[in-house]
């Protein structure tokens, strides 16, 4: 690894030593930290956290697609004050900025969490209006501007930490969305979350997921998670942390040449373990065998 | 805590023993030597359009080779079959809390009841006991052609076999067999389809034991990262059921506190 690289970004207002984070729900501080230390990443993203403790989905949860996986875990969390009481204190021992995803059913939920995790040592908050398993409610959030918009102020009104919005692709114009949390006080938006999809046995004649559908994720989702990202760029002013279906350095530099300021790794580190440090090891060999020494290099090394 | 890794291992043999099943070892002295009975690994293709990986039972380990057997089942599983003598494979070390063998003592008796491929994972655990000094019943059922049968024998164990078919030994169950044969002990344990294991499980209450029940869900990481892989779990003295996770809190619970027919 190379002094000379400079890897910071700065994502409202918050330093990040490298660009690269975790994706909510592909990541445990206890299970995660088994594989590698998690000090080498700037920051991590917590699994979604709601006020009180939700079951989630029946089981099979899991099925993999060509190149990606549907998963309907229905954002399974022990609720925000085991969270407090488990995973903040084990992050403590590593040096990283802490993200919490935030889960809810309603703005009041959501605001409960945030006002809960407004005095720890959470760095900011991912507030996820778009997860596709939960019946009431989430996805409303995320496909309609309005609401969207609505959660947005409601949570900025109360947040004491910077607040990123994390964005469904499930949606026919996902700028609209965009600029909707930008001019309601979003401090930042992480895109895409899942892709809604099925699968049929078609030897059994049955749905695989108990929940009948899932969401889709991992490298089959990545052009489209590309090309909503440019997008969004080109909409909104705000900081963006890409992600979807990154499993390579350059991927990384994809995405950052799409107009994300950070990105996170999800799936891959489903599949491998040591994925986001094992990403931002390649990203730095592209990044020294392409001659950059900076974020904002690879991102003017994209013209059209 | 001890690190967790993905290892590359080089393939010692893939053989068929039955039809549809194959048994692989597998050179990997960091897996192996850690391995404990009812543990499992994570076994990954070299398919990138098959992403996740295949969590296999630990069937046997000693220092430096892992004994896996796996029915072909899908693609996956058939990727493995074409896998040939030196090439190597990435498997994880060893993932899974395991059967717990700490409350067995020298001189007790054990019942061990296998389904299918299920009946791996137990002869581990049936090493690991006879080295304890434990008296060894073994029951296994298979739909038609049985396998490990040798093996579970060489232990000196009891052993009966069952098949659905009646080609081969006790015309029914693996349970319905070691029933008949009287082979009730203090401690049981089992793996093998959910079914089996809730009769199981309901069997050992029903004479006052408690089976160790190694569960099997879809999993997605295997580590427990996604919390894809659950089973409602009711431990004694808790008021409600909690949700936990197969791959990281089992695959082995007690029969007594697994919630077999909510979901
Ligand atoms: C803890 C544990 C231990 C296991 N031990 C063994 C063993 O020792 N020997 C053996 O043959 N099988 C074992 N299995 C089942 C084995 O994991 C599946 O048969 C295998 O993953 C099928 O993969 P495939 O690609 O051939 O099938 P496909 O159906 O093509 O697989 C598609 C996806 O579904 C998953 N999947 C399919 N069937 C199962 C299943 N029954 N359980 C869990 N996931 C499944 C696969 O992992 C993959 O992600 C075990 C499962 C678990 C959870
Ligand atoms: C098993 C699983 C659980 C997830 N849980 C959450 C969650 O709790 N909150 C959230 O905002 N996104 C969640 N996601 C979505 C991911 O964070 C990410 O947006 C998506 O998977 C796309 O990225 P990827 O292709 O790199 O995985 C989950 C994804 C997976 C696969």
């Amino acid at each position: 690894m190379s002094n000379k690289l400079d890897l910071r970004v700065n994502i409202a207002g918050v330093e990040w030593k490298n660009p690269i984070t975790t994706a909510s729900g592909t990541f445990s501080a206890r299970e995660s930290s088994a594989f590698y230390d998690l000090s080498r990443l700037d920051a991590v993203t917590t699994k979604g956290v709601a006020d009180v403790p939700w079951a989630g989905n029946p089981t099979p949860r899991i099925a993999e697609t060509y190149g990606g996986m549907l998963n309907a875990v229905g954002l399974q969390n022990p609720g925000v004050e085991a969270y407090m009481k488990e995973e903040l204190p084990y992050l403590a021992n590593y040096d990283t900025n802490v993200i919490a995803n935030v889960a809810g059913h309603s703005i009041e939920e959501y605001c409960a969490v945030v006002e809960r995790l407004n005095d720890t040592d959470v760095d900011m908050f991912e507030i996820n209006i778009s997860c596709p398993n939960v019946k009431q409610g989430g996805i409303g959030f995320g496909t309609d501007p309005v609401q969207a918009g609505l959660v947005t102020k409601a949570v900025k009104a109360i947040a004491k930490k910077p607040m990123i919005i994390k964005l469904t692709p499930n949606v026919t114009d996902i700028t609209e969305i965009a600029k909707a949390v930008e001019e309601n006080g979003a401090d930042a938006i992480s895109m895409i979350n899942t892709l809604l999809g099925m699968r049929i046995d078609p030897r059994r004649g049955k749905l695989v997921l108990a929940n009948k559908t899932g969401g889709f994720s991992g490298p089959a989702v990545k052009p489209v998670a590309v090309r909503m990202v440019y997008q969004v760029r080109r909409a909104v002013n705000i900081p963006i942390i890409g992600l979807g279906g990154i499993s390579t350095g350059e991927d990384v530099a994809e995405f950052l040449m799409a107009g994300a300021d950070a990105v996170a790794i999800g799936t891959a580190a489903l599949v491998n373990p040591t994925a986001p440090v094992d990403i931002l090891e390649q990203f730095e060999t592209y990044m020294e065998e392409m001659g950059f020494t900076t974020i904002a290099d690879v991102k003017k090394a994209f013209c059209e | 805590m001890e690190a967790k890794k993905i290892v590359t291992a080089e393939i010692l043999s893939n053989r068929p023993i039955a039809k549809g099943i194959m048994e692989l070892k597998l050179l990997a002295p960091e897996s192996a030597s850690q391995a404990k009975p009812g543990q499992f690994v994570n076994v990954y293709t070299g398919d990138s359009s098959l992403l996740l990986p295949r969590p296999i039972s630990i069937c046997d380990a000693d220092d430096t080779t892992l004994t896996l057997i796996y029915a072909v089942v899908g693609k996956g599983t058939a990727w493995f079959a074409d896998c040939c003598v030196g090439q190597e494979l990435r498997v994880s070390t060893p993932l899974g809390n395991g059967f717990d063998v700490s409350v067995v003592r020298e001189g007790d008796t054990a019942l061990l009841i296998g389904g299918g491929i299920g009946s791996c994972p137990l002869l581990k655990l049936g090493k690991v006991l006879k080295e304890k000094g434990v008296k060894l019943n073994v029951a296994i059922g298979f739909r038609d052609e049985p396998f490990l049968e040798e093996e579970f024998r060489a232990l000196g164990a009891n052993v009966v076999v069952a098949t659905d078919s009646g080609r081969v030994g006790y015309h029914g169950t693996a349970l319905a067999a070691a029933m008949d044969a009287g082979m009730d002990c203090e401690h049981w344990f089992t793996c093998g389809p959910k079914i089996m294991l809730k009769f199981v499980a309901k069997e050992a209450m029903a004479r006052g034991r408690d089976a160790q029940v190694s569960m099997e869900e879809r999993m997605g990481c295997g580590y427990g990262a996604c919390v894809g892989c659950v089973v409602d779990v009711l431990e004694r003295g808790a008021e409600a059921p909690v949700r936990k996770k197969v791959c990281k809190d089992g695959p082995v619970f007690l029969g007594s506190e697994v919630f077999f027919d909510e979901q």
